[in-house]
């Protein structure tokens, strides 16, 4: 076959940029020492970092953010699903704010922020399983393994602080295939997210593995930590130039930097009451969320480039009536917190925080108390930096079956991200076993409708 | 990038390369890709300096300096050859008495004498399965979203031990792992063998949960042939899954003929999570001397607790269908206006009917649990692959799409590749004893090169084909070609294989001697580090990070801890759980502690469930077993400097190698530090570190508060020790 001028252009051009990019990011690399480096973005970026709040299970649009009188009209009347009926939310919605933007009663704090959220109402996405689905959110792929959007995203930016890692992940998901939703891939191992506590245990009690000595005292350990380094430059000094004899040497000064800078930022004793309300610490319902997103406010402004957190439990097949208000009243302050507090020490702007699931739920269900998996339309949100605020974007069917109004695939959400962050999706990409890989696989587009 | 004295014709390939793009189609008549090309021993070169070495492979690496103007580096020092001979071959430093009589033994054979001593050493193999079990993405568990434990994994790692100790010759290898079950074995430890070799096909992480069969055996197949194809002949066929390789010369077409093959096969990997229907299970092979009388009773067993499982799990869906019922009812009785009585009815009805089936579900718990806790005598199981009942050919599937299907592909050896020719296959059998034929044959371009080119990269720091799994367009172009095919020739014609003989003769050249420093040039004379800084001439010896299970064994050894004794075959901690209790790995994890993961065998013999790697593996890069791996991330990140001076675990060794040290020497502390420097460095202390050890002993201790340890002297040591182990010099090897 030979191959049309297009296609020849085409390879020309990517084939170039790839080329750049890869230059650009060795040569500061070994310039600012080390690939964590800060590195120049493709273009001129609106948000420096991400937070993104992971709502493991599948959350209910219906019950959030889609808000869907047609079915409320059509309770307990057929639907698409013969062995089901539909079955209306049992809350109330209400408009808010300027925008007039939808919100559930079960989310009041986060309400009072409608202004300030971009509501992706058409969202789709390839697989409704679990483990599948999570893993496409994370990494772009539910068949093969692939880097993480953390990961991706460190690779390409850097970190801002060099104390700390690039992409921090609290409390990671474990079970079925959890550890793929975090990791490199063939990207170098840096890019992997450093984990901060663990999936099913609380957040107050999180540590981070070997950050601290557990033997010696700190100038103790600055006292080994020089003899170490008197030896490794006696040894550095006898070998020919290796960047990673001196990456090693500066590999334990940071270690021990960021025993310095790390528990630090975990110990929430400094902050005053107020911040600790407003994230709803030390209140059952809302601790364990709050902790997770002061913690990722301060990671996030200390310089980490993507914060993950986590929300394990929205996967609600029956006792919506019970489930969905818990779930929701963990999250609604802390959410409401963390928007208020970006945006009072002015990091919303240059911060973009993404909310949502895996996938969403069906309008309809067998028992009238609970709702089945939906990839076909379901809803995310953004906010801060460069996102269109107090916008509702696409919109599914009257029922909320699928997304017939402007449908943005998760491989669009990924190519929007990087945008925000001034990386072009299609320029992003790592040779890997004879191939150019990227977050979107060989799809994606920009939704230029979320975008201030 | 063109190669010189070559002359080449103006094919698309050969435009691609020169506009530097890498996206044009294929084409063009003769195979263009270098690595498609006949293997030819061609002549060794002649070189203006015959006096430096009169090895053939020191000739070709020589002429190509003298080409380029560059003098190699002078030999390293004996003992530094004698630690990176050590540490190359059996992944362990040399004791310092091994050290003494080498730097003592003035024979003329001394070094051939220690290369055969290492090769005859059974820590050989333990050291060189490791590689192949990257590239064969070996593991003891799934992986994927349902974490299955295989608890007869091992076998095949087992395998792969013993037939690099016994210099089993690499086409045997080779075919062994695809069509082991075909090949003519007496029945006995050979035959049973060569089943546990094929197991190869079947440890690869699948979708058990996919719920379409047709997705999962596509899935499946397109595992087998991407590990295939990059462990064996340095590509990746699988991107033609979807439509014809963008850069390689492999048609889709070709794609679903190889997956023909596999599709014929039956990969045996056990079943999948126990009482879900429909999931995508298999059998296991039975093997040993019991398999025949065990295998049907104990398999029957299996099949009745998959059911009683399958009855449980439906038992207890089923109460919670009326638990959810009765929550509804009890929520509607809440509301005004209900007719209370009729639901109030309703509800006792439901409590009534949860306690029956209270009652059923503990019954069949019990039922299950008997089965699990009781199993009849089991046979040795393994890991493997067989026919299918019918061999099928594969419908080529347009675009990749399960639900868009062409014509069925005739199952055929990938025609693509010019050499090894077609090899027809019969109606009757699935054609991987074909493919073993066909991989072997020596006409294959591909399959000693490729080979080759993984054994080269592990003694000599990056192979010739710097990309060790892409022969492809995409992957590096060889750096000495005529090398490389003499080597693949000699390998497959003069050496018969053996992998032994081939490292032998690398190790034994004056090139893998280079130091990996040089001293400037002589006035006049080009500096190679400016002429080759990527050292692409191998003008010096590249220095490498220990990998992780290299340095892992290696502070065992130091400490005085390794147990070089392999672990007792099925101990391990997958294979020594209850062969029929619910197998999947969140099923287990409570009892993977961090400890659990660890033992003081060599790490080869580590527990390796996908996604839970022990801790020290996981933080110096080695690879999660989900992909073929040649050549391994080499990183130096700050959580490795923090795992060598906080971890619990590497501080125990410090203790143990300063308990170690005043034992061995009680009473002088020179004598100690000496010893030091000698079993962690392989070398005397120089007199400034000397100064330097002893002012930082004579430092406060500053234990955190709470710590106590035996002494303050010993906690001096263990400080100092620790320092030692986690320094640069110890992590790398020049």
């Amino acid at each position: 076959m030979i191959p049309s001028r297009r296609q020849f252009l085409q390879g020309l051009s990517t084939g170039f940029a790839y080329a750049a990019f890869s230059a650009l990011a060795s040569s500061e690399a070994q310039a600012a020492g080390g690939p964590l480096a800060p590195k120049r973005s493709h273009f001129p970026a609106r948000a420096k970092r991400v937070i993104f709040l992971c709502m493991r299970g599948g959350p209910s649009q219906m019950e959030t953010f889609d808000y869907k009188p047609k079915l409320n009209a059509d309770n307990l009347k057929p639907g698409r699903n013969p062995k089901a009926f539909l079955f209306g939310s049992q809350w109330a919605f209400h408009q808010q704010g300027n925008s007039g933007l939808w919100v559930s009663e079960l989310l009041p704090e986060t309400a009072r922020h409608a202004d300030r959220l971009c509501v992706v109402r058409s969202m789709r996405t390839d697989n409704e399983n679990h483990p599948q689905a999570l893993e496409q959110l994370h990494t772009g792929s539910f068949q093969f393994l692939r880097p993480s959007m953390g990961s991706w995203i460190s690779y390409g930016l850097g970190t801002e602080n060099a104390n700390l890692p690039g992409f921090i992940a609290l409390k990671p998901l474990s079970a079925l295939g959890g550890s793929r939703y975090y990791g490199s891939a063939f990207l170098p191992a840096t890019y992997r997210a450093t984990s901060i506590g663990e999936a099913g245990k609380p957040m107050k009690s999180a540590r981070i593995g070997n950050l601290t000595s557990p033997r010696l005292t700190l100038p103790a350990q600055r006292r080994q930590l020089d003899f170490l380094q008197t030896l490794n430059e006696r040894f550095t000094e006898g070998q020919e130039h290796d960047g990673r004899l001196e990456g090693a040497i500066e590999s334990y000064e940071l270690s021990y930097r960021m025993q310095a800078e790390l528990p630090g930022l975990m110990d929430l004793a400094g902050e005053n009451q107020r911040t600790l309300d407003l994230y709803g610490i030390g209140q059952g319902t809302t601790d364990d969320f709050g902790r997770q997103c002061l913690l990722a406010r301060r990671l996030s402004e200390a310089g980490v480039r993507f914060v993950e957190i986590t929300h394990e439990d929205w996967d609600h097949h029956g006792f919506v009536s019970s489930l969905m208000p818990k779930a929701c009243s963990q999250i609604d302050r802390p959410i409401a917190g963390l928007l208020t507090d970006l945006s009072q020490r002015g990091l919303l702007e240059e911060t973009l925080v993404i909310w949502g699931g895996e996938f969403g739920r069906t309008p309809d269900d067998p028992t009238q108390d609970g709702r089945g998996h939906n990839n076909k339309g379901y809803t995310m949100w953004l906010a801060g930096a460069g996102v269109k605020a107090g916008t509702a974007y696409g919109a599914t069917d009257e029922h909320g079956y699928e997304a017939v109004e402007n449908p943005v695939h998760l491989h669009d959400l990924h190519a929007t991200m990087l945008h925000l962050l001034g990386l072009d999706h299609e320029q992003l990409t790592f040779r890997h076993a004879g191939r150019d890989f990227r977050l979107t696989d060989v799809a994606g587009q920009v939704v230029q409708g979320v975008l201030a | 990038m063109l190669l010189p004295g070559r002359s080449y014709a103006l094919t698309p390939w050969l435009a691609t390369l020169c506009l530097g793009s890498a996206s044009l189609a294929w084409g063009g008549e003769e195979s263009a890709l270098w690595s498609l090309r006949p293997v030819i021993a061609g002549a060794v070169p002649t070189v203006a300096n015959p006096e430096w070495s009169s090895g053939e492979i020191d000739r070709f690496l020589l002429a190509a300096m003298e080409s380029r103007k560059v003098h190699p580096a002078p030999e390293a020092d004996r003992a530094t050859l004698l630690r990176r001979l050590t540490f190359d071959l059996t992944g362990l430093p040399p004791s310092p008495e091994e050290r003494e009589l080498f730097l003592a033994d003035e024979s003329e054979t001394v070094l051939e004498d220690t290369v055969d001593r290492l090769l005859a050493s059974p820590r050989f193999g333990e050291r060189w399965a490791r590689h192949w079990l990257d590239v064969a993405r070996y593991a003891e568990s799934n992986g994927r979203a349902r974490n299955m434990l295989w608890h007869h994994a091992w076998r095949y790692r087992d395998w792969v031990i013993g037939a690099l100790n016994r210099d089993l010759p690499f086409d045997e290898f080779a075919r062994l792992q695809i069509a082991g079950d075909l090949l003519e074995r007496a029945p006995g430890p050979a035959r049973d063998d060569a089943r546990v070799a094929v197991g190869f096909l079947a440890l690869g992480a699948k979708s058990l949960e996919e719920p379409k069969r047709e997705v999962f055996v596509m899935d499946h197949l397109d595992e087998q042939i991407d590990t295939f194809s990059r462990a064996f002949l340095g590509l990746s066929v699988a991107c033609a899954r979807c439509h014809d390789h963008k850069f390689d010369p492999i048609p889709t077409r070709d794609y679903y003929a190889l997956a023909g093959i596999f599709l014929s096969t039956k990969a045996l990997y056990g079943h999948g999570p126990m009482g879900i229907s429909g999931v995508n299970d298999s059998a296991l092979q039975a093997i040993g001397p019991e398999a025949a009388r065990l295998a049907p009773a104990a398999l029957a067993h299996l099949e009745q607790l998959k059911l009683k499982t399958q009855e449980r799990n439906k038992a207890r869906s089923d109460r919670y269908r009326v638990v959810r019922r009765k929550a509804d009812a009890e929520r509607q009785l809440k509301l005004p206006s209900r007719d209370d009585t009729a639901l109030t009815t309703e509800i006792g009805r439901m409590a009534a009917e949860i306690a029956d089936w209270d009652l059923k579900v503990k019954a069949l718990e019990a039922e299950v649990t008997a089965l699990e806790t009781h199993p009849p005598p089991q046979p040795a199981f393994c890991c493997s692959a067989t026919e299918a009942s019918t061999p099928t050919d594969c419908r080529l599937h347009v675009r990749g799409m399960t639900g868009n299907l062409g014509d069925p592909v005739p199952r055929a050896c990938l025609p693509c590749i010019p050499g090894p020719g077609i090899r027809t296959i019969p109606g009757g059998e699935s054609g991987r004893r074909q493919l073993a034929d066909w991989l072997t044959d020596p006409a294959n371009p591909l399959t000693a090169r490729v080979a080759v080119n993984r054994i080269w990269s592990h003694l000599m720091g990056r192979g010739l084909v710097a990309t060790p799994d892409d022969f492809g367009m995409n992957g590096s172009r060889p750096s000495h070609p005529e090398l490389l095919d003499r080597l693949a020739w000699q390998f497959q014609h003069e050496m018969g294989w053996s992998v032994k003989r081939l490292i032998r003769t690398i190790v034994l050249t004056k090139s893998y001697r280079l130091s990996s420093t040089a001293p400037p040039p002589p006035p006049g004379a080009l500096d190679p580090r400016l002429v080759d800084p990527d050292n692409t001439l191998h003008w010096r010896h590249f220095p490498r990070a220990l990998e992780a299970e290299v340095l892992r064994d290696a502070l065992l050894q130091i400490s005085g801890e390794l147990d070089t004794n392999p672990p007792k075959p099925g101990t391990g901690l997958v294979a020594s759980l209850p062969p029929l209790v619910e197998q999947e790995f969140h099923a287990f994890k409570p009892a993977f502690l961090p400890e659990d993961l660890e033992h003081q065998h060599r790490s080869v013999y580590l527990p390796l469930v996908r996604g839970e790697l022990p801790e020290f593996l996981k933080c110096f890069d080695f690879p999660d077993p989900g992909l073929p791996l040649g050549r391994r991330d080499e990183t130096v990140v700050p959580t490795q400097a923090s795992f060598l001076l906080n971890a619990p675990w590497v501080i125990d060794r410090a203790r143990h190698t300063a308990r170690r040290l005043f034992e061995e020497e009680p009473s002088d502390v020179n004598r100690r530090l000496e010893r030091l420097s000698l079993l962690a460095l392989g070398r005397p202390m120089a007199i400034e570190e000397r100064a330097a050890a002893k002012a930082y002993l004579a430092m406060p201790v500053g234990l955190a508060p709470g710590v106590t340890e035996e002494s303050l002297e010993m906690s001096a040591w263990t400080s100092l020790c620790q320092a030692v182990l986690a320094g640069t010099e110890f992590r790398f090897l020049p």
